[in-house]
């Protein structure tokens, strides 16, 4: 099977090099989106494969917007299973095994990849997790012990039944909820993270926000 | 005459003045001025002669004129945003479209 990594990335050229060349071993390609970088990132992705396609956004969408930029690139270039992964290299490639083994084996339709709770871990993003998995759970019957982790990865054909219409940081959300309202078959499995930067990712307004529009998903 | 209605009067010669600047600038088209010509002339009449529409008041028992633009203003306010919050929301969505399509075609060249 095709496994395609989705990668997008908006400014961040100090890692990308060192995440594509351990990625590449473990997929058949990389899809980088470099979501309006005002640095070096796609000349550096560029360099490293020739296995990796590198697209750019000339403006910056969000992470949202770019993740499905990547999804269809994947589509084109006829991947069967598509993982996305965050830039900042805090997933493990090493992992990526593990999702397409449970795709493969326990044939799921989507996994998501859920951080150890606890384990550097800020304080407010552990209680900012727990407080949307208990809502998702309560509103959609899904529960993710992780909702925010950009590291997942799901068959390639249902990609339309999980397509989401968010830019920013409510994709990860969106995406549970609409696996959640198409009955898909799921699972979850623990992975390892290393927080190299606390600033970026998920702030409590991104949280308030997705708040609000898990309501708003609700009732449409 | 007092204050409120002189400030109102400046008001509205000043945004007649900003209308037919934009539509000197091919900004606004000549039924956009028109329009705009209307709404702020007919708010001079109303500021200068607020009995002229007593049978509005008396339509819909509101009591005093100024309660009468407080409410009208609210409501415009209220539909300007509505507005202003669909075209931003098809902006978006166009935006997103074009660089999206820009950047697939990147995978088009490659290949």
């Amino acid at each position: 099977m095709k496994t395609i990594v989705i990668i997008p990335a908006f400014n961040e050229s100090k890692y990308i090099s060192s995440i594509l060349c351990s990625v590449i071993n473990f997929v058949d390609n990389i899809v980088l989106i470099d979501d309006g970088s005002t640095d070096k990132t796609a000349e550096i992705a560029k360099q490293v494969s020739d296995k990796i396609c590198v697209l750019r956004h000339r403006i910056n969408l969000g992470k949202g917007a770019a993740l499905k930029t990547g999804c269809l690139a994947a589509l084109k270039l006829e991947a069967d299973i598509i993982i996305t992964m965050d830039a900042d290299g805090q997933h493990k490639p090493e992992d990526i095994p593990r999702f397409t083994k449970e795709i493969q084996e326990n044939d799921v339709d989507i996994v998501f990849g859920s951080r150890k709770i606890g384990e550097g871990m800020p304080y407010m993003m552990r209680v900012g997790n727990k407080f949307l998995s208990v809502i998702v759970n309560l509103l959609f019957r899904v529960y993710i012990s992780d909702t925010q982790s950009g590291f997942r990865a799901f068959k390639a054909n249902v990609f339309d039944k999980i397509k989401w219409n968010s830019h920013n940081y409510s994709v990860e959300t969106e995406m549970i909820v609409n696996a959640g309202k198409n009955k898909l078959k799921y699972s979850e499995i623990i992975i390892d993270t290393i927080y190299h930067d606390k600033y970026k990712g998920t702030t409590i307004f991104d949280g308030l926000r997705i708040f609000f529009n898990l309501l708003i998903w609700k009732l449409i | 005459m007092i204050g409120i209605q002189i400030l109102a009067i400046i008001f509205a010669l000043w945004m007649i003045y900003f209308s037919f600047l934009h539509f000197r600038r091919k900004e606004f088209s000549l039924k956009e001025l028109v329009l705009w010509m209307i709404l702020w002339i007919g708010l001079i009449v109303v500021v200068i002669f607020p009995k002229s529409i007593d049978f509005i008041l008396k339509t819909f028992s509101i009591t005093r004129t100024f309660d009468l633009v407080v409410i009208v203003a609210i409501v415009v306010a209220i539909g300007v945003t509505f507005r202003n919050y669909v075209i931003i929301r098809r902006l978006e969505k166009r935006i997103e479209d074009f660089v999206r399509k820009e950047s697939l075609k990147e995978i088009n060249e490659d290949n």
